[in-house]
């Protein structure tokens, strides 16, 4: 077996140091050493979306990237922008618009839907469903989820929901 | 019939008969679920919990003829191999519901052998 090698990571803002087998991807370490649940693994090749986190202010899905590729980046989880109240009115629409049901896909849907509105705060339905394209939902349907996005872009621009 | 509640105070008005109906319902889990603090069999950790991996047959319809689990035996950290011959899942076990009604038989075991 490989030996562990040492890493130092920011996660959520708070340092971080571990050894991790070199093989461990980012989303086991996170939920299986850091216990940052939030982080889900549905489909454990970056197809489904529901392990998406923030490297570095880039999304990435953490099935696909290394524990070991983290080593002095700034990783920011589902709990670190709920606890930051970053995303809080993004949430509320969530619940506002019942955008969830079993709530599996809704921290990557989030985290998704996050960056798209710092990238393009005045998106469109089209564009919203394009950028959330990645993330796959097995309950609701997308319908309320693309609602409440639009509904939050709406709310930032200073616009009515 | 008067219906009087055991407690009234803590009722809400979705507790009457058909309150339901045409209502938004609150769901008091949604913010946990939405700042990822749910808790999801696979998040759960159990003392001394054990994994469990599935290998199946690569080919469809085909015929197991033996299975060699020796070396995976070997490996540190392997607990149990259990193959088709280990468990006796009988067909019975299918039919498991006492005085009804029998289902129909299936017509293949219930698991490979």
């Amino acid at each position: 077996m490989t030996a562990r090698i040492q890493i130092s990571l920011d996660v959520n803002g708070e340092r971080v140091d571990a050894h991790v087998l070199p093989r461990l991807n980012l989303a086991d370490f996170l939920r299986e050493q850091l216990q940052l649940t939030g982080t889900h693994v549905g489909c454990e090749h970056g197809v489904c979306g529901a392990c998406t986190v923030r490297v570095n202010g880039e999304i990435v899905r953490s099935c696909l990237m290394l524990a070991v590729q983290t080593q002095g980046a700034s990783v920011e989880t589902i709990e670190g922008l709920s606890d930051s109240g970053e995303i809080v009115d993004l949430q509320a629409a969530f619940r506002d618009r019942n955008a969830l049901q079993c709530g599996f896909c809704t921290p990557g849907m989030l985290i998704a839907a996050q960056d798209l509105l710092k990238q393009t705060p005045d998106p469109d339905r089209e564009r919203i469903r394009e950028h959330l394209s990645g993330n796959y939902c097995r309950c609701t349907g997308y319908q309320a989820i693309i609602d409440a996005v639009e509904t939050t872009a709406r709310v930032r621009m200073g616009r009515k929901p | 019939m008067t219906v009087v509640s055991a407690n009234p105070e803590i009722l809400s008005v979705l507790d009457r008969p058909n309150s339901y109906i045409g209502k938004t319902v609150p769901r008091p889990n949604l913010e946990r679920l939405m700042q990822g603090r749910g808790l999801y069999v696979s998040d759960m950790e159990l003392p001394r919990m054990a994994h469990v991996a599935f290998l199946r047959s690569p080919h469809a319809h085909a015929r197991i003829r033996g299975i060699d689990a020796a070396a995976a035996k070997q490996l540190p950290g392997v607990i149990a191999i259990v193959t088709g011959k280990g468990i006796s899942i009988t067909d019975k076990r299918l039919h498991g519901l006492g005085g009804y009604h029998h289902p129909p038989k299936a017509p293949h075991q219930p698991h490979a052998k």
